[in-house]
């Protein structure tokens, strides 16, 4: 008896000790959501996924609902000049209208302009050191260094006139940090590069990838390819006051791009179909960024949501009567309606299940660059035969080459540039390029309604935080390097 | 396996040596009144030298020669007692003596003798439990257990509270303890357990209690052990129910009235107006036409289209025609329920305890709510003389209501009527002030499509409380299993297989019709997630002695631990039909993702515990950790202490001293482990899968860091503990220091590297605290029992290495950083810009900047400090710490005959807290629409010109960003909890068929003493506030009765 329970006990023993073994394997575990670098950099397939993840970082990453992506800085470029408002009273843009942010340097706006550029530069550089080892064929791997290159060229150009005044004022004042190697954990961050130097990088990055990109057929619209790069290289040059190249990269950028009749120009330009659109992102209900997305701000005819910004009506007043342009401007008169008084412009329209896209180039752009670029040179005639084809297709009659002098022509171009880029980002490089400040005004126009003259809305910040004039070449033009960029890089 | 062939040898060479004996006895010692057994209890032969001690289980075994038949027990702390023998088994249970020093403790791996112990334990019993109203256990902690703090960060009922044992020991790891259910690690909600289950909780501080923990200890570990029947007892049923009302514990900031809101925004506006160029009369033209316009609403009526005049003030006649409430609206008197049946008892082979409650907790802010259901059996049974087994198994479902009320979201509906000004309306109002009321007679709620943003715009969050739904669900299984086989006496094995069960699924649902969901058509979000922790162990366990005098027991063995995490979401909007809340009623896909995780621990484990005749104490421990977080170089860990105890009361020249009924003095040493590093792959280089427009998308995600391990803290702990005066005094006092070192940090990187920040194990901190308790018992007699207790802590922190010169951290939202570490300051001192009040000439708000001089070689240094109106020049500065000097509680019990009255108070001195609720409701008029504090009323004006508020303007000033302005004492005072109760005499119970009947009625958080009124001072260990569901205060009536 004794002897049999002595026999179980050691059984029962010998059984529970052996459930418990442990093999080699058993620590083995990987993450559902995430792939290593090794596994990333295996093949060309993996490297175009992270031009297709970092396009979308570019595009909608967003750390608040008001910092919708890069949208985010082009919405902030038009509040900070004269043609556009951040509407009193609503979310959005209301702190960088009155210049207060992004130019506080600890505000969230700031880091997130500066992080999430940085960012995408970082991606780009970790394809270009580790495309050559990737299996794939030679094209596909020169594709993707083009895209590579042709996005940290896109950046960079951005940053260099975004946080330093334009290259014709002073080339060799320090801009931003440059960094083309991918950083690793003993990576020391930079110090900031002259203008000039990241010019230099910038336009050698699209000129690399112009020759990179030939052949290249997108499947997307929102990849760069060889025509995307040289509008880049246009608008690079055109800061750089080297009218002659932007001219002729302009004209390239568009070519196979026709400007857009005039009746598409009030369909809400939300999609990259449209005909003229050269670069652009399209956007899908299941990830846009829907409420705080581009044109939860932009879009002013919803019955709900931010609907923020808001034109000038100084702006209306730039329109000649006839412009289609014009069609698109109406005046609240609802009491009832948040938006009383303030005049709409309803240039964009969001798609009906809020995944309108996002227009980052068109040919119209361009045909203003190589316009002001021929009139620059004295070309006038070259200068005007540009312009018209964005006049004629937005119903005004041919521009006369009799009627202008150099300057006027120039004037006008860059009014034409205000008239059609509303909206897209254009407004703070324009006036920083052209080293002018914005000219803000009080509203004096009025609408009769009943028996009433109602004062339209207009600006309601005229003046600097401190209270000064504006003025060309202010630092409250600048966006500002932030803080904790500042307290993390000692050699800034 | 050559270890499992060795083990196999060692076991059959001690059986075989085995019986020899002439008469053996064996048997159980167990705590008078209570099922615990007691452990190391010295059983020794009447007359003779000869003894032994119970195992951990409290069983003995002992051989008598001849004539040899009286056993004498002796136990530190408890009453001895001289048991005849006469069969073979005996059942004994020992006295405590009259303190509560004296009481077993549930350990980790066992259980010991509070009285004896190496280590630092703190207990709470389930009789100081049930006092308590509160649907999470872990609320229960705060004021009671010395140098725990305690917060619950939000009222919502059910949620957790944060607890910090000994501080902080981890600045980018969890610094949450480690919960362990019925001796297993546990890895669900601490919600899904009732408190009426559980017998009792142990808190363990030291090394010496948690470093058979390992990698999970260095946090503290809290023992949660459930409740157990008897062997040899009649069924005992208690049923428990009572009912409870609550309300908000600390009354809100008070806002400014209609009249003068206006008034306020009048003056923000015209003063916009002066500052943009405009003269003084075209800028109260200005402000008296716009005013309207601007706050877009007008309560004065038609009759009043400008109700502010030009000269600021509201027009004669002007009176609101409405006074509406956003705060109380949204606030109810909320009711909480609970009814717990339990059934315990045993025969004399097995005994069980069955229990079922139901929970239901109504907050006091509308839409939140939150039910338990839950059931459990506890069940063990000796099979024979070698076999042993028992399974508790628990399962619960909650269902928890829970509107958001935790972040600066205009969906809180805590924060809602801080946004919302009580100008605007709550229902939709017409133009003469009526309400407006729709076909069926009812009022409609104002979404307020109208407002400003700052304001709420297109929501009403009473009106959305009844047709939006926040619902999470919980089920939950725990189930313990284990067996034990009695190899020879004192030689066991015990083996378990222990599974947590969690399934939870949550449901957001925003409704098409009004609010936020009206420009997507409604939206609704679902996930579901499966987590199931494994744990399995084998454990050898072995008492014996040696020469009657040296009194050992081993415990070695191994377990795995294995956590499977597997979530789906997904999101749809777009909603064809009204009252349709599910997904398949919205049209629109716009998210659908999943995701599964898997964490794997294997372990080694091993303790000594050794006495010399109860006088000397020694322990040592050992855990040997492989985690599949970290990387197969850095994988495994190695965790141990020491400690030693020395019961001085059993020395010969104090045994007789009359007045000293107890005394011991202990210490301990060791090294525990973290490796909540928040990643389940926190080595590797990782690219985010972020797919877009249909195809595969990656991010740069994560550096690599291939070296990263554990945080280990080296815990030095030291003791003494005491009861004078027969029992009527008795205390203890502890000092520690707690190192951490190789601390994982989160080290910042500049943003132009294109990651925020790299995980890191560099750096080290130290906590060095004391903390003790003293319990008095002023009277005793027949009919009065009075005792008062009081326990305190105190720790100090230091950072004591860093892997940079500093780093700024505790961001909080978007506001910005509070604090900045650098060697030698500590990681609760804020770092945060100073106020320096309003400059007078002109009312803008001030804050100090140093001032620099920089020298030839371009190196810059501070000679002075001025100040600055523009908060990004402002300079940020050491302001002081968030830690308090002191913090604790103290509770008294009076006994009258069948009363009892219990209070417990938890105190805070000393220390600073950042009010950042009250910085949301002190704009200066930029943030159109929102509610005012009345601190607003005290603005600059070219009146008031010596004031702390910066005079009115649309734009944005920073006034209220993060300052010294809002940085206030944190000391504190909260009553926690009252209780009354009343027992009816057993007499009188037992002629209605009862055993026992109580009524009670019970209070929680009563009352509060603060001195910055309107903020809950009781809100995160950092000291900052963040927009949280503030305390409520709870009365509860009930009764408990048993038969």
């Amino acid at each position: 008896m004794k002897f049999k329970y002595t026999t179980i006990k050691i059984l029962f023993v010998a059984i529970v000790l052996s459930l418990s073994a442990c093999k080699d394997d058993f620590f083995e575990t990987s993450p559902s959501g995430d792939l290593t670098g090794s596994e990333t950099y295996s093949s060309t397939k993996n490297i175009d996924a992270l031009v297709n993840g970092t396009l979308r970082y570019l595009m909608e990453t967003s750390t608040s609902q008001d910092n919708p992506g890069l949208s985010a800085i082009t919405l902030t470029q038009e509040v900070m000049g004269e043609d556009a408002i951040a509407r009193d009273g609503v979310y959005g843009f209301r702190d960088s209208y009155p210049y207060k942010d992004p130019f506080d340097n600890t505000t969230r706006r700031a880091l997130f302009f500066w992080s999430f550029q940085y960012k995408v530069i970082d991606n780009c550089n970790n394809i270009l050191a580790n495309v050559d080892n990737a299996s794939g064929t030679d094209a596909e791997r020169r594709y993707l260094k083009g895209q590579a290159l042709a996005l940290r060229g896109f950046v960079y150009l951005n940053l260099v006139r975004q946080y330093q005044f334009t290259y014709a004022k002073d080339k060799n004042a320090k801009a931003v940090p440059m960094y083309t190697e991918p950083t690793s954990p003993a990576s020391v961050p930079k110090a900031r590069a002259t203008v000039e130097e990241v010019y230099n990088q910038a336009i050698g990055d699209l000129t690399q990838a112009e020759t990179l990109l030939a052949g290249f057929v997108r499947k997307v619209k929102n990849r760069p390819d060889a025509n995307v790069v040289k509008g880049l290289l246009a608008r690079a040059y055109l800061t750089q006051e080297n009218w002659t190249l932007a001219a002729t990269k302009a004209r390239e950028a568009r070519t196979g791009y026709n400007i857009m009749e005039a009746a598409q120009y009030t369909q809400g330009f939300n999609d990259v179909s449209n005909v003229e659109w050269i670069w652009g992102h399209p956007q899908q209900a299941d990830q846009n960024l829907g409420g705080a997305s581009y044109f939860a701000y932009i879009d002013v005819t919803p019955a709900a949501g931010y609907r923020s910004i808001m034109p000038d009506p100084y702006f209306k007043q730039l329109f000649a009567d006839g412009d289609i342009r014009k069609t698109l401007f109406e005046t609240v008169t609802t009491s009832t309606d948040p938006m009383y008084r303030w005049i709409k412009y309803k240039k964009f329209v969001n798609k009906a299940d809020q995944s309108g896209h996002i227009v980052l180039m068109r040919s119209s752009e361009m045909a203003l660059i190589e316009a002001e670029s021929k009139a620059r040179l004295n070309d006038l005639t070259g200068a005007i035969a540009a312009l018209n084809e964005v006049r004629v297709k937005r119903n005004l009659p041919v521009a006369v080459v009799a009627n202008f002098t150099q300057a006027t022509l120039i004037e006008e171009i860059l009014t034409e540039r205000r008239r059609e880029l509303w909206g897209e980002g254009f407004r703070l490089y324009d006036l920083l390029r052209l080293q002018r400040a914005p000219v803000r005004k009080e509203s004096v126009e009025t609408i009769r309604v009943g028996n009433a003259d109602l004062l339209i809305k207009g600006h309601y910040v005229l003046k600097f935080p401190d209270n000064s004039n504006l003025v060309p070449n202010s630092v409250y033009y600048l966006f500002p390097i932030p803080v904790n960029e500042v307290n993390t890089n000692p050699n800034l | 396996m050559k270890f499992r062939f060795l083990l196999f040898l060692f076991l059959t060479g001690w059986i075989a040596l085995a019986h020899a004996q002439e008469r053996k006895v064996t048997g159980t010692v167990t705590q008078e009144g209570s099922t615990t057994a007691l452990p190391g209890v010295n059983v020794n032969i009447k007359g003779q030298r000869k003894s032994t001690q119970t195992d951990p289980d409290g069983k003995f075994s002992i051989t008598l020669q001849g004539a040899e038949n009286t056993l004498v027990f002796t136990y530190v702390g408890f009453e001895a007692k001289e048991v005849p023998v006469s069969g073979n088994t005996l059942s004994v249970q020992l006295k405590a003596a009259n303190n509560n020093l004296n009481e077993v403790v549930v350990v980790a791996y066992g259980t010991a003798n509070k009285a004896t112990y190496t280590g630092s334990a703190s207990v709470v019993n389930a009789a100081d439990l049930e006092k308590r109203q509160v649907s999470n256990i872990s609320r229960t902690l705060q004021g009671v257990v010395p140098g725990v703090q305690s917060v619950a960060p939000a009222g919502q009922p059910g949620s957790e509270a944060s607890i910090r044992i000994r501080g902080i020991g981890s600045v980018n790891a969890s610094s949450d303890p480690l919960y362990v259910v019925d001796g297993i690690p546990f890895s669900g909600n601490i919600n899904a357990i009732n408190t009426a289950d559980v017998e009792s909780i142990s808190v363990l501080k030291d090394a010496s209690a948690s470093a058979l923990y390992g990698s999970r200890g260095a946090n503290g570990v809290i023992i949660i052990t459930t409740k157990r029947g008897k062997y040899n007892a009649k069924p005992t049923v208690t049923l428990n129910s009572n009912i409870g009302y609550s309300s908000r514990a600390v009354k809100d900031y008070d806002f400014v009235s209609t009249n003068d809101y206006f008034q306020l925004q009048w003056e923000a506006l015209r003063n916009n107006r002066l500052d943009q160029g405009n003269t003084a009369a075209q800028a109260a033209q200005y402000a008296t036409s716009e005013l309207v316009s601007n706050l877009k609403i007008n309560p004065y009526g038609s009759a009043f289209p400008n109700p502010v005049g030009l000269d600021g003030k509201l027009v004669a006649g002007a009176t609101p025609l409405w006074d509406d409430d956003w705060s109380k609206s949204l606030s109810r008197t909320g009711v909480r329920q609970q009814v717990d049946l339990g059934i315990s008892g045993g025969g004399a082979d097995s005994r069980y305890f069955v229990s079922g409650g139901y929970l239901d907790d109504k907050g006091f802010i509308i839409g939140s709510h939150f039910r338990r259901y839950n059931t459990r059996v506890n069940y063990n049974t000796k099979v024979n003389k070698w076999f042993e087994a028992g399974v508790n198994v628990a399962a619960s479902s909650t269902s928890q209501d829970s509107p958001p009320q935790t972040d600066s979201s205009q969906g809180n509906f805590a924060n809602f009527g801080r946004l919302v000004s009580d100008i605007y309306p709550v229902y939709e109002r017409n133009a003469d002030g009526t309400l407006k009321l729709d076909a069926s007679g009812n009022r409609v709620y104002d979404f307020g499509n109208y407002r400003p943003s700052a304001a709420a715009t297109g929501n009403n969050l009473l009106g959305i409380a009844e047709l939006n739904k926040y619902s999470n669900k919980q089920d939950a299984l725990i189930l313990r299993g284990n067996i034990q086989i009695n190899i020879l006496d004192g030689l066991k094995l015990k083996s378990s297989v222990n599974t947590d069960y969690n399934n939870r699924s949550g449901l957001s649902y925003t409704n098409p019709t009004f609010g936020s969901g009206v420009t997507g058509s409604g939206s609704v979000s679902k996930n579901s997630s499966r987590t199931v922790g494994y744990t399995i162990n084998n454990l050898l366990d072995y008492t014996f002695n040696v020469a009657n005098v040296h009194h050992f027991n081993i415990l070695a063995g191994q377990e795995v631990y294995v956590l499977n995490i597997s979530s789906l979401s997904g999101s749809r909007s777009n909603f064809g039909f009204s009252d349709k809340i599910e997904p398949a009623a919205a049209s629109l896909l716009n998210s659908f993702t999943g995701n599964a995780d898997e964490y794997k621990l294997a372990s080694f484990l091993g303790k000594i515990d050794y006495n010399f005749n109860q006088k000397y104490y020694l322990s040592a421990s050992f855990r040997r950790d492989g985690s599949s977080r970290f990387s197969p170089e850095s994988r495994w860990g190695n965790f141990w202490s020491v400690g030693a105890s020395w019961n001085a009361k059993s020395e010969s020249f104090l045994k007789d001293v009359s007045w000293l009924n107890s005394l011991t003095v202990r210490s301990s040493y060791g090294a525990q482990g973290n490796d909540n590093l928040g990643s389940y792959y926190a080595y590797q280089d990782l690219y985010s899968i972020y797919n877009s427009l249909g195809q595969a998308g990656l991010v740069t995600s994560r550096l690599p860091t291939s070296g990263l391990k554990w945080e280990t803290n080296l815990n030095f702990n030291s003791g003494v503990d005491f009861a004078i005066l027969d029992n009527r005094i008795s205390g203890s006092f502890e000092v520690y220091q707690r190192r951490s070192k190789d601390l994982l940090f989160s080290r910042p990187l500049a943003p132009s590297l294109g990651y925020t920040a790299i995980d890191d194990n560099i750096g080290s901190m130290r906590n060095n605290g004391y903390e003790g308790q003293i319990n008095l018992v002023p009277v005793v007699s027949k009919d009065v029992k009075w005792t008062l207790g009081f326990n305190f802590g105190h720790y100090n922190n230091k950072i004591t290495k860093l892997p940079q010169k500093e780093i700024i951290a505790g961001n909080v939202g978007q506001l910005g950083s509070t604090k900045k570490m650098i060697v030698g300051s500590s990681v609760y001192d804020f770092y945060i810009r100073e106020w320096a009040g309003v400059e007078q000439a002109n009312g803008k708000p001030l804050w100090y900047k140093n001032i620099y001089a920089v020298d030839a070689a371009g190196n810059r240094t501070i000679t002075g400090r001025t100040t600055t109106s523009v908060y990004a020049e402002a300079d940020q500065y050491f302001q002081g710490s968030a830690l308090p000097k002191l913090y604790g509680g103290a509770n008294t019990t009076i006994k009258y005959k069948q009363f009892e009255l219990y209070a417990l108070v938890a105190y805070n001195i000393g220390g600073k807290i950042l009010d950042l609720d009250e910085v949301m409701i002190l704009h200066t008029g930029e943030n159109t629409g929102r509610t005012w504090g009345t601190e607003i009323l005290n603005r600059w004006t070219p009146q008031n010109t010596i004031t702390d508020v910066p005079r009115l303007t649309t734009t944005t000033t920073n006034w209220n960003s993060i300052s010294t302005r809002f940085l206030h004492d944190a000391t504190y005072a909260r009553l926690k909890n009252v209780s009354l109760t009343y027992n009816l005499p057993s007499q009188w119970a037992s002629r209605i068929g009862l055993k026992n009947v109580r009524v009670y009625g019970r209070g929680e958080n009563l009352f509060t003493w603060y001195n910055h009124k309107g903020m809950d001072p009781e809100q995160a260990v950092d000291g900052v506030t963040f927009y949280r569901y503030p305390a409520q205060k709870t009365y509860t009536f009930g009764f408990d009765l048993s038969f």
